[in-house]
């Protein structure tokens, strides 16, 4: 039996949920900000010229009380966005962990129905999940707990294999993530914690660009770039 | 890729155009060459080479690979009897054919101008290095002024990681030569290269692959503007000459196409010698898309020599 392949000219999905809460203001923020435009660069930089060529789509959501999608970054080409738009200012509320999850399954699940009637759907990469944040899960819904959120987008997939969730908690400068929770959610052995900020940017660009669709692989580069 | 485009007035074009101008000039007055399609025969040499955007519906939109052959209308030992370079510009590489098509010219007419038969080794550092050095400095007209050149589909702060990551003007570059008793190939990337080496009338035959493509990864090693000197080479054969011989160089396109399995290749091309096609790359290759169009996803470039 051979593994499946995925053919690396058609698009895979990058989703990256983006802690924007108070707590992240300063040099969290700007690690955050530098590491999705050093992504966004390097995807659009890879696979042949040409606007309408692109090898990767992008979702961008920044989460505090109420996440949001990032403007023109809804599940659009890379080589449509200005990475120079991209800023991560860390000035919102409280942290939504479970409201990004639910924002970008909604997202997820329409666009994993329509890939299984894909013809090329047996080569298609699977869409990876990065979320990152630097503190607790505190607006609480006693009805829908990160996990179970994780849960049903590690549920959606290709071919048998699913749509993995990367995580990384940040603790910098003192603060402390639940990075319990957040090992939880990720999918297996796909959770870095990260205390510096230089390793936080090249951790984003770097994972998310590599356009892997196996949790082993991902996991694989997680754990050798954090120790870089 | 047309080499006299149109005259653009930018300082990098200039400079492009007028590098390649100056190597054809100087290895047309020392024998005859042949670059991106075309055939030649001198002395016992028959070559044929054709370089292909490829199928269509493939996903490129412009030909990165260029192919160059000189042979020497001398018979002077000092000079070597025929030399060829193959380039790949890399993909996810701004102006790669630019590089591709430097990278040739300029390494060849170097290992014209400074053979050393007793030194392939030191011949093909210099030819490299040569060849490094000119992408470089053309690296350097475009550095020193980004915004001349900022790509009109391209955003400014994209194109500044670009330059500053260097993904610009990067090449594979595979080069091979023939002197009074060897063949000799040296290469940086994933070209390949098989001799076939036919023994005796009842057509026997080695064959041997010089050099091997990688099929495993998509990653592979170019010069460019980080790597213009000291390349660590991919491939380093030499091959003393016997008899009748069928070469094949080709880059990537056709390596992953074939499987890395040449027999059916050089069986191809050997018949082809035998009956004298003139136009036996480009008749392969176009044989070869009408037939599996699907194993040619990419630019093709193919170099077939035979020696008797």
């Amino acid at each position: 039996m051979t593994e499946r392949q995925a053919r690396r000219t058609r698009p895979q999905l990058v989703c990256v949920l983006a802690d924007n809460s108070s707590s992240m203001n300063g040099v969290k923020a700007e690690a955050a900000t530098d590491g999705i435009r050093d992504l966004l660069m390097h995807l659009q930089t890879t696979g042949p010229k040409g606007r309408d060529r692109s090898y990767f789509q992008f979702l961008l959501i920044q989460f505090d009380s109420n996440p949001t999608v990032f403007p023109n970054c809804d599940m659009v080409p890379v080589r449509s966005i200005d990475a120079a738009d991209i800023e991560i200012c860390g000035d919102g509320g409280m942290t939504n962990i479970t409201g990004a999850l639910e924002l970008a399954y909604v997202r997820l699940k329409p666009y994993m129905d329509e890939l299984q009637s894909h013809p090329e759907c047996d080569e298609h990469p699977i869409p990876l999940v990065l979320l990152f944040s630097d503190g607790q899960h505190n607006l609480r819904r006693f009805d829908a707990p990160p996990g179970e959120v994780a849960g049903e987008i590690k549920k959606l997939g290709l071919g048998g294999l699913p749509v993995n969730v990367a995580t990384i908690g940040i603790s910098i400068d003192g603060d402390s993530a639940d990075n319990k929770m957040l090992e939880s959610i990720a999918s297996p052995n796909c959770f870095v914690e990260i205390e510096d900020a230089d390793r936080l940017r090249r951790l984003i660009a770097e994972v998310a660009s590599a356009g892997l669709s196996r949790t082993k692989d991902i996991a694989r580069l997680m754990c050798k770039r954090a120790e870089d | 890729m047309d080499i006299d485009g149109p005259n653009h007035d930018d300082a990098a074009t200039q400079v492009y155009h007028n590098l390649i101008k100056e190597q054809r000039e100087w290895l047309s007055s020392k024998g005859r060459t042949t670059a991106q399609s075309g055939h030649d025969e001198i002395d016992r040499i028959a070559l044929s080479l054709h370089s292909d955007l490829g199928p269509a519906d493939h996903e490129k939109a412009e030909n990165q690979d260029f192919i160059l052959a000189w042979c020497s209308t001398s018979q002077a030992l000092s000079t070597p009897r025929l030399v060829i370079a193959l380039a790949d510009g890399v993909s996810d590489s701004d102006r790669s054919d630019w590089a591709a098509a430097l990278a040739c010219w300029i390494s060849v007419r170097t290992v014209v101008e400074h053979f050393r038969e007793d030194a392939p080794l030191a011949t093909s550092r210099a030819a490299f290095n040569a060849a490094g050095e000119a992408i470089g400095a053309l690296a350097d007209v475009i550095t020193n002024a980004p915004d001349d050149y900022l790509p009109e589909d391209q955003f400014a702060m994209t194109w500044e990681y670009i330059l500053r990551m260097g993904k610009f003007l990067q090449t594979t570059l595979m080069l091979a030569w023939l002197d009074s008793t060897s063949l000799h190939v040296v290469s940086v990337g994933d070209g390949g290269a098989v001799i076939r080496q036919i023994h005796n009338e009842s057509g026997e035959y080695t064959d041997r692959t010089l050099a091997k493509c990688d099929l495993d990864s998509n990653l592979v090693n170019a010069i460019g503007p980080f790597s213009r000197r000291d390349h660590d080479f991919d491939c380093v054969a030499d091959h003393v000459l016997e008899g009748t011989s069928v070469l094949a160089f080709f880059t990537d396109g056709v390596g992953r196409a074939i499987s890395n399995a040449p027999e059916s290749l050089m069986s191809d091309l050997q018949q082809l010698h035998l009956d004298h096609s003139r136009d036996i790359a480009r008749s392969y290759l176009r044989k070869a898309f009408d037939e599996s169009p699907n194993d040619y996803c990419d630019n093709v470039s193919l170099l077939s020599i035979c020696i008797e």
